[in-house]
């Protein structure tokens, strides 16, 4: 439950800090299952190849931990704090992250609302790819401006003035998908696990805006999955998909997600 | 003159550092005449880490500080930014004490307050938790500076916990920022030696003029909120008034704040 401080701070900054929401016992178990997951993307299988992003989805019975995680009620509470109780949770996915990530928000249209958690399994400093956001960024015209002007610095995280999001493992920070964030620096094998939710949308314009981004995610993570594995597997799991606990919650949000399309089989020009 | 890129990184996040404006001779000059300012301006009290000493540099015993109004390298950027007649306010030397918490110096709404640019620059290196300046980008404008106005203290934070950008400088650098922008500093020596020189943008309409008038208002009656005897805030700023080199551009300024009310306690 965020008190109204963080729900305050979440609005005005477009993010919020958890620490060490996560104990010992539950990052060991998450460590293992990104390891396991880790283990058979390209990254081990084409050892060779220079270090790449890799990124999956977790919504299997391989990773029962981090599958159950959005249906845990310090993610999914907050979610509903933020969002709405009828807020839809799309995923929980891992990376591995190579070198600087550019500056950019999650969305740019005001009629899509959601939300990132982002979990990083390792200790990360300004300098060695904590993440980095414009605090306030997430509101218009605010957002609109840095978009008009940070021009060249795109490509020059470091001269964006921002604030450098320090983290521990344990650590889980929540923002805005319309916040501008980056990194700088970093190993060639920053892990990250997020668990995505957003608003359900209720006005014709905000479905219209679902709509658009569960096309874009559903090709972006085609894409993303036959650049991390040899054989793609599905997006979402047909094990998560059956419900198998008949969980009412989860049940709501593939309902919804097959409305929207973000369950769509992604056009076969960007499969494997 | 700044480039198309600093005017738009400046009115997007309400600031800029610049890198090393001042030479090494420059900076040690500096040196001499804060030394000699504070000093002197202070010498029925001296300096004991209690409370911040704070003296216009704009006298005869300063003269190089007293022309940094007048220098391209400031008053460009300045009217490019606010305007061609824009007005030279301060000159200052300051001797920090602690920390300083968050805060814009100017409302953001024109018809409540004026507004313009203080440049800011450290004599010593100031880090993250040593002094350096903190500011929130994009404060200077609204929605986000009246957001922190209603909430800032709210959220219970630290000075080091609000998210902000930390300005780590060295001697020679000097940091631009708007007067609304929301900024504060943490740790740092008790004697932080810092200097600002201040722009005001010259208002336009009667709105802005009676906003700009309240301001000089209020100001008049700083100095005696300094420690310091009047007499020495008159004979400073009396000296600048006087304007010995008869330069046009100091001569507009004090025209323009003389009516607005800026000097009235002369």
């Amino acid at each position: 439950m965020l008190t109204e401080q963080q729900v305050s701070h979440f609005n005005t900054y477009g993010f919020v800090i958890f620490r060490q929401l996560l104990n010992p016992d539950e990052l060991k178990t998450i460590n293992a299952e990104v390891e396991l997951r880790l283990s058979s993307t390209k990254r081990y299988t084409s050892p060779d190849d220079e270090p790449a992003y890799m990124s999956w989805p977790n919504l299997g019975p391989e990773t029962p931990f981090l599958s159950g995680l959005p249906e845990d009620p310090r993610i999914y509470g907050t979610a509903e704090q933020l969002y709405g109780e009828d807020a839809v949770g799309l995923s929980c996915n891992a990376g591995s992250f190579v070198n600087v990530t550019h500056w950019h928000p999650d969305a740019d249209d005001f009629q899509l609302h959601g939300f990132k958690f982002a979990i990083y399994l390792q200790p990360l400093r300004a300098d060695d790819g904590a993440l980095r956001f414009i605090p306030g960024s997430h509101r218009r015209p605010f957002h609109d401006e840095v978009h008009q002007n940070i021009g060249e610095a795109v490509g020059d995280v470091c001269a964006v003035p921002a604030y450098s999001c320090e983290t521990e493992p344990g650590d889980v920070v929540a923002f805005d998908f319309h916040l501008w964030h980056a990194s700088w620096g970093g190993s060639t094998d920053r892990r990250m696990v997020s668990i995505i939710f957003v608003k359900n949308p209720r006005t014709p314009e905000e479905e219209q805006a679902s709509r658009k981004a569960a096309a874009a995610n559903v090709q972006l993570r085609a894409n993303l999955a036959r650049n991390t594995f040899d054989i793609p597997g599905p997006e979402y799991h047909p094990h998560w998909l059956e419900n198998p606990r008949k969980n009412p919650k989860r049940q709501h949000w593939i309902d919804r997600m097959g409305e929207l399309g973000y369950l769509d089989a992604p056009p076969p020009e960007t499969t494997a | 003159m700044l480039t198309e890129q600093q005017v738009n990184h400046f009115n997007t996040f309400g600031f800029l550092i610049f890198r090393q404006l001042f030479s090494p001779d420059e900076i040690k000059t500096i040196n001499a005449e804060f030394e000699h300012a504070l000093t002197s301006a202070y010498r029925h009290a001296p300096f004991d880490g209690t409370y911040r000493h704070w003296v216009r540099t704009m006298g005869p015993k300063t003269p190089f500080f007293a022309g940094l109004m007048e220098d391209p390298r400031f008053y460009e950027p300045t009217e490019q930014l606010y305007g061609e007649d824009c007005l030279g306010i301060v000159s200052d030397a300051n001797r920090y004490v602690g920390h300083t918490r968050w805060h814009p110096d100017h409302l953001v709404d024109p018809t409540e307050d004026c507004y313009g640019v203080k440049f800011a620059y450290y004599l010593e290196p100031v880090g993250a938790e040593t002094g350096a300046l903190r500011l929130i980008p994009g404060s200077h404008k609204d929605p986000l500076h009246s957001t922190l106005r209603e909430n800032l203290d709210s959220y219970g934070l630290e000075i080091c916990d609000v998210p902000a950008y930390i300005c780590e400088s060295e001697p020679g650098d000097v940091v631009a920022f708007d007067v609304r922008c929301w900024h504060a500093s943490w740790g740092g020596a008790i004697d932080r030696r810092m200097c600002t020189v201040v722009y005001y943008k010259n208002p336009e309409g009667p709105e802005e003029e009676a906003a700009t008038r309240k301001r000089a208002s209020n100001s008049v009656k700083e100095p005696n909120n300094s420690g310091l005897p009047f007499e020495t805030h008159r004979d400073i700023m009396g000296y600048w008034v006087a304007n010995h080199d008869g330069s046009e551009k100091r001569q507009r300024w004090i025209d323009r704040e003389r009516e607005l009310g800026f000097l009235d306690y002369l």
